[in-house]
C-alpha cells in the first residue's frame, strides 16, 4: 500500500511532559483519515511536527517518502496544504488577496486559478470585504482555500469544523468529500467531534496520551461498532453449521465465541443447537457506536 | 528565496504609500527644526536623524509581527520553506527598505533646507554659518554612516519580533530600541569610560546619535563605524536565526 505519511516512533516533549510519546501512524494514499483524540492527547501537536512547525525529540517520519531529517522534505511539503488551529490568513485583506499572497509563497506564474478556488470553498461573492469582517465558517474556508494553493496532493486539517454553526459543518464536510473525491486529494482531519468524522474517513487512528492506540480503516471500524448478538457456545462449528442453514451472518471468533450480526428467532436457534449437541453458555447483545467505541478503546489503554 | 521576497515586498508595498508620508514628514519636522535653530540646515545637529532609525526598527518589528499574530508564517513554513530563508528574506526587505527610506529621509531634508534655508550647501567658498561649515566637512562622512546604520538597526527588529514569536514583537520592539536610543547618554554620564565610548561606537542607535554630535575638525573615519554597523548586524542576524532555526512555533 502507498503511504502519504509513515511516522516512525515519534516523540515530542516539551521539558519533561511527553506530549507524544512514540507515535506510529500510517496514512495510505486517497484516504480520508480521521485523527480521533480528547483535548490534549496531541493531534495538533502531532499535526505541527509534520508541518515543520515543531520538531520531534526523537523518532522520525517520512512524507511522500522523503524523511524528515532529508533536506528534499521541503519539496515534499510543497505538496501538501494544512490548516491549523485557526486559519493563518491576512486579516487586512480580501479573500482574493491572500490567495494571491499564497500564490506568490508558492511560485505560482499567474492568478488564473483562484476565482475557481474561491468558488470551490464558496468565497466568491466576497469582492472587498475584509478577512477580518469574515465570519468563522467563511475565515475556516479561506484557510482550506489558502490550503489548497498549488494543488496540493495531501491536505492536512485540524479541528476545522470547531465553532461552526450546523451549516457550516456541513459545508465543510461537502467541501472535504468534494476534495476527496473529485481531486484525489488524501485528507488527515483530526477531531474529537466523532459523530461528523464518521460522516467522513476511510480511515481512522486514534491517540491518546500521545499514543496511537488503535488504527485501522472504516470497514474495520463498522464490524467493530456493528450491532449484532455475542455468542457463547460449546462448539463454534455447530453453530457455524446451523446459521449457515438458518441463512445469518455471522463471525466466528474462537472455538467458543461468534458474533452473530442479526436477531434470530432465538427459541428456533436453541432447539437447532441443541439437536446438534451444542449449549448455548451466553448471549449477549453487543451495539458500539463510534464514540462508545473510542471510549472504550482510551478507556482500555489507561487500564493497561 | 525569492518568492518569499516577492511576498515581503508585495506586503510592503501595500504599506508603502504610509512609509513614504511618515518618512517625509520626519524629514520636514528635521528640517524646520534645524531652520529655526540655526537658520540652516545640516545633517546632524537635531534628534529627528536619530528618532528615524528607533522609528524604522520599531515598524520593523511591528510588521513582522504580524505575521505571527496572524499565524501567517505557517503558511511558509507548511508548504516547505525554510526558516533560513524565512529569516533572511525579512531581513532583506527591510534592510533594503530602510536604506531607501534613509535615502529618502536626507534626500528631502537638504532639499526642503536648500528651498526654504536658502542656503547653497556645496559651495564651501561662500561665506557660512559655523555649523554650515561642519555639515560641509562632515556631510560626505556622515550620510554613508546613516545609510548603513539605519538598515544595520532593523536587524534588531527582526531579532526581537521573530525571536518573541507573538503579537508583543512589535511593542518590545519598540520599548528596547527607545532604550537603546538612551544609551549615547552614558557617554555624558561616564566619559572616561571606554566600554562605554566602545558602545557607542558599535551600536547603530548610539552611531545615529554620534552623528548629530559632530563638530568641525572631528577625527572619524566613516569605514569604521560602517564596519561596526554590518558586524552588528551579522551578529544579530545569525543570533535570531540561530534561535528561530530550533523554535517551536504553534
Amino acid at each position: 500500500m502507498d503511504y502519504v505519511l509513515k511516522t516512525n516512533a515519534l516523540c515530542k516533549n516539551y521539558r519533561h511532559f511527553k506530549v507524544i510519546n512514540g507515535v506510529s501512524m500510517h496514512i495510505p494514499k486517497g484516504a480520508i483519515y480521521g485523527f480521533v483524540g480528547k483535548n490534549g492527547a496531541g493531534k495538533t501537536t502531532l499535526i505541527r511536527l509534520i508541518c515543520g512547525l515543531q520538531y520531534p525529540t526523537s523518532g522520525d517520519f517520512e512524507l511522500y517518502g522523503v524523511k524528515n531529517t532529508d533536506k528534499a522534505i521541503s519539496e515534499s511539503r510543497s505538496r501538501m496544504g494544512a490548516v491549523v488551529e485557526t486559519p493563518s490568513i491576512y486579516l487586512n485583506m480580501t479573500a482574493e488577496d491572500n490567495l494571491k499572497m499564497q500564490y506568490r509563497l508558492l511560485g505560482m506564474p499567474s492568478f488564473d486559478g483562484i476565482r475557481e478556488l474561491l468558488k470551490l470553498v464558496g468565497l466568491e461573492n466576497t469582492g472587498n470585504k475584509k478577512a477580518k469582517n469574515f465570519s468563522l465558517g467563511m475565515k475556516q474556508r479561506l484557510g482550506i482555500a489558502i490550503a489548497l494553493c498549488g494543488n496540493p496532493d495531501f491536505l492536512i486539517l485540524d479541528e476545522p469544523i470547531n465553532g461552526l454553526d450546523p451549516q457550516g459543518i456541513i459545508e465543510v464536510r461537502e467541501l472535504i468529500l468534494k476534495l476527496n473525491r473529485e481531486r484525489q486529494i488524501t485528507v488527515l482531519i483530526s477531531s474529537h467531534i466523532l459523530d461528523e468524522l464518521s460522516k467522513l474517513a476511510t480511515h481512522y487512528g486514534f491517540i491518546d496520551s500521545g499514543r496511537i492506540v488503535k488504527e485501522m480503516s472504516a470497514e474495520e471500524l463498522e464490524q467493530a461498532c456493528r450491532k449484532c448478538i455475542h455468542m457463547n457456545v460449546t462448539d463454534t462449528k455447530i453453530l457455524a453449521r446451523v446459521l449457515d442453514s438458518m441463512k445469518i451472518t455471522y463471525k466466528i471468533l474462537d472455538e467458543k465465541t461468534a458474533d452473530v450480526y442479526a436477531k434470530p428467532n432465538f427459541s428456533q436457534l436453541a432447539i437447532a443447537l441443541s439437536k446438534e449437541n451444542c449449549e448455548v453458555i451466553s448471549m449477549e447483545e453487543h451495539d458500539e457506536n463510534l464514540e462508545t467505541f473510542f471510549v472504550n478503546l482510551v478507556g482500555g489503554a489507561n487500564h493497561e | 528565496m525569492s518568492k518569499l521576497l516577492s511576498t515581503e515586498f508585495y506586503k510592503l508595498r501595500k504599506k508603502f504609500v504610509a512609509i513614504l508620508v511618515i518618512t517625509i514628514a520626519f524629514a520636514v519636522a528635521g528640517a524646520f527644526a534645524s531652520i529655526s535653530a540655526t537658520g540652516t540646515v545640516y545633517v546632524g545637529m537635531n534628534i529627528f536623524f536619530s528618532m528615524f532609525g528607533l522609528i524604522f526598527c520599531g515598524m520593523t518589528g511591528v510588521f513582522i509581527s504580524q505575521d505571527f499574530a496572524n499565524s501567517t508564517i505557517r503558511n511558509k513554513l507548511i508548504i516547505g520553506h525554510t526558516r533560513f530563508n524565512i529569516y533572511l528574506s525579512y531581513q532583506i526587505a527591510f534592510a533594503v527598505l530602510a536604506f531607501l527610506m534613509t535615502a529618502v529621509f536626507i534626500g528631502s531634508y537638504i532639499l526642503l533646507g536648500k528651498l526654504f534655508s536658502g542656503v547653497e550647501l556645496f559651495q564651501a567658498e561662500q561665506p557660512a554659518p559655523d555649523v554650515l561649515k561642519v555639515y560641509r566637512e562632515n556631510f560626505f562622512k556622515a550620510f554613508p554612516v546613516y545609510l548603513v546604520a539605519v538598515p544595520a538597526y532593523t536587524t534588531l527588529g527582526v531579532f526581537i519580533s521573530i525571536t518573541l514569536k507573538n503579537s508583543l514583537g512589535g511593542v518590545v520592539t519598540v520599548i528596547i530600541v527607545y532604550e537603546l536610543n538612551s544609551l549615547p547618554l552614558l557617554d555624558a554620564i561616564f566619559p572616561e569610560n571606554k566600554f562605554v565610548a566602545f558602545i557607542n561606537i558599535v551600536l547603530p542607535p548610539s552611531q545615529l546619535f554620534l552623528m548629530e554630535k559632530l563638530s568641525a575638525g572631528s577625527d572619524f573615519s566613516p569605514l569604521k563605524y560602517i564596519l561596526f554597523s554590518m558586524i552588528f548586524a551579522i551578529v544579530m542576524i545569525m543570533l535570531g536565526y540561530a534561535i528561530f532555526r530550533k523554535a517551536d512555533l504553534k
